[in-house]
């Protein structure tokens, strides 16, 4: 049973839309993570879900309950903003206990939850300070346990780890995994990093221009992606295209290679991308990809990555590894498992 | 070579002390000669005294001025700056038609002179059959201040705020508690130094206040009275202590304003 049902929702600025026809169904205890670049629509389809956004058409179910007509102050979800919005005259305890407050929750019990919810996101102690006391990644936690506390059906997280530096970004994303996993609650993660997305989700929907590309669980989403937009957002790629010469196989600069698809509906030229690990330079594939020149050869410690370019113009993006020690100008015999070329 | 740079910091130091002597001097006289021993509020000083300070607080029109001046700043700024609040959190948060149009009439009466006001009010009131009171001044403070109060706190309601309103808001506040509980209270500092500059405008607003009082007057009206029975040097310890006032209250405002830029 689906716990959160977007339902052909479109959003309309003016004359431009935001997000268009988007539908989508998510679990209860998936961690969903709205992957694309800026100007996508993720942020706002966020919105449409966290009620700050009403929809142009299209309807929003959560848990079961038509919920596009409430506002945010009566839906079942809750947001971490991206500057994380705390308020900045009350204390970190006051901060947490807000919405416990507004749901007329007594000052004992209040305190007492404020405390596990405290303990939660591991900053016990810190909570009579005040908000300007804390560092970012303390805002974020308090931020975090505010928006639990209320035990929502859906958090909302929109970009939160944008403003911390790496390694904390890093830590922050083990801790929003395992907060998660304990409070088995759904998370709606927004975010342009794809390295953050395949860390945390459990399905990751791709958006461009406001429509959704592709979802799916994130190892699917990055070896087979269902578009060209996806295949590149989500990594480097070798694409081969070439017209279509027999249902299942292309003409491309290589020679024929195999595309296990329905041809396009454009007709005419089709594409098949490859990822830079599936990439054989053994000689070892079933599928001959010809002779390549390596032109770049970047080592970055546990392998290199190599850029190589064939006479007939065809470029390829690989790995090699360490011993392999690869120089400019080496000439490598390529090919690689016809399971591994994705058609897109 | 070397000299020209110091030739023309001295240069520089002078022209700014002759600016500031120029802006402060007439203050500086005043003040000093409120602490006259003599009789006459002009030179030669004979010595320093307070006795004109006593006679002023000693003058029942002085003290009661200084009443009604501060019951006509304190009503008037706290009204300038509820109004004022409001409107700006209004235009801030809602879309509507001629947003422009309803703030630029907001901000208009800056640029309307005190006097029109003062007649306009003067007018009005008698033609209501209300006549002049400190209510007619409170309300022609009103209308001068609450520009101020408005873009001040207009300045304070930013998209960082509205995210901080949204979150309150998502965790259940209604839009009376997220004005009362989190918006007034986050910028607490800017509303207090927009009373306190609405409340000084008030304090020595002369024009406004002698059109529309009769009886009951404010202190600035109260000197001009004293004023028009020949220079005294009550009049400069009145005038001083105005300015004491005006000063503090100023002290007030930079201290708000910097601690907020500080945090």
């Amino acid at each position: 049973m689906s716990h959160l049902v977007v339902d052909n929702v479109t959003k309309l600025y003016g004359a431009s839309a935001a997000l268009k026809d988007v539908s989508l169904s998510v679990g209860g205890q998936d961690y969903v993570v709205l992957l694309g670049p800026s100007g996508s629509g993720k942020t706002t389809l966020l919105s449409v879900i966290g009620g700050f956004t009403a929809p142009s058409s299209g309807r929003i179910h959560i848990a079961g309950r038509d919920v596009t007509d409430i506002g945010p102050a009566r839906r079942p979800t809750t947001t971490v903003f991206q500057d994380y919005a705390l308020f900045p005259h009350m204390s970190v305890e006051k901060n947490i206990g807000y919405g416990l407050k507004l749901r007329g929750v007594p000052a004992e019990k209040r305190a007492e939850q404020v405390m596990r919810a405290l303990d939660m996101v591991g900053l016990s102690g810190v909570g009579r300070r005040g908000i300007q006391e804390l560092s970012g990644g303390q805002r974020q936690r308090v931020a975090l346990a505010r928006a639990l506390i209320v035990e929502p059906e859906i958090l909302l997280l929109d970009e939160p780890l944008g403003a911390l530096d790496l390694n904390l970004r890093r830590q922050m994303q083990d801790e929003l995994l395992a907060l998660q996993r304990r409070t088995g609650r759904c998370f709606v993660h927004v975010t342009h990093d794809q390295e953050e997305a395949m860390a945390l989700a459990s399905l990751i929907v791709v958006m461009n221009h406001g429509r959704i590309e592709d979802a799916g669980p994130p190892a699917r989403i990055y070896a087979r992606p269902a578009t060209r937009f996806t295949a590149n957002f989500m990594g480097e790629s070798t694409e081969f295209s070439g017209p279509l010469t027999a249902p299942g196989s292309i003409a491309t600069p290589v020679g024929q290679l195999p595309r296990a698809a329905p041809a396009p509906e454009s007709g005419g030229e089709a594409i098949v991308i490859i990822r830079p690990e599936n990439i054989r330079a053994d000689g070892g594939g079933a599928v001959a990809l010809g002779e390549a020149r390596i032109t770049e050869a970047v080592f970055q410690g546990a392998h290199y990555r190599v850029l190589a370019a064939a006479d007939s113009g065809q470029r390829f993006s690989l790995r090699l590894p360490p011993t392999a020690a690869p120089k400019p100008g080496d000439l490598l015999n390529l090919s690689c498992a016809a399971e591994n070329l994705v058609p897109v | 070579m070397s000299r020209r740079p110091i030739i023309q910091a001295i240069a520089a130091g002078l022209y700014m002390a002759l600016c500031y002597v120029f802006i402060f001097l007439p203050v500086g006289v005043l003040v000093l000669f409120s602490f006259q021993a003599g009789d006459l509020p002009v030179p030669p000083l004979h010595g320093l005294s307070l006795r004109w300070y006593a006679a002023a607080f000693n003058d029942g029109r002085l003290v009661d001025g200084f009443a009604n001046s501060l019951l006509v700043g304190g009503v008037s700024a706290a009204l300038s700056v509820v109004v004022g609040f409001l409107a700006a959190f209004g235009l801030a948060r809602y879309d509507m038609p001629g947003k422009a149009l309803l703030r630029a009439l907001i901000m208009l009466p800056l640029a309307v002179s005190y006097l029109l006001v003062g007649m306009g009010l003067l007018v009005s009131s008698s033609a209501l059959g209300l006549g002049p009171s400190l209510i007619t001044v409170i309300i022609g403070h009103v209308v001068i201040n609450m520009p101020l109060a408005f873009a001040i706190c207009q300045a304070q309601l930013g998209e960082h705020q509205r995210r901080i309103e949204s979150a309150a808001r998502d965790l259940g506040a209604g839009t009376f508690r997220v004005l009362l509980g989190i918006t007034a209270p986050m910028i607490a500092p800017a509303l207090i130094a927009a009373f306190c500059l609405c409340f000084t405008l008030s304090w020595d607003e002369f024009l406004i206040a002698y059109l529309n009082t009769r009886f009951d007057v404010t202190l600035p009206v109260v000197i001009w009275d004293l004023l028009r029975g020949g220079l005294n040097p009550e009049t400069n310890a009145a005038g001083s202590f105005i300015f004491l006032v005006s000063i503090s209250v100023m002290l007030v405002v930079e201290f708000f304003l910097l601690r907020k830029r500080r945090s």
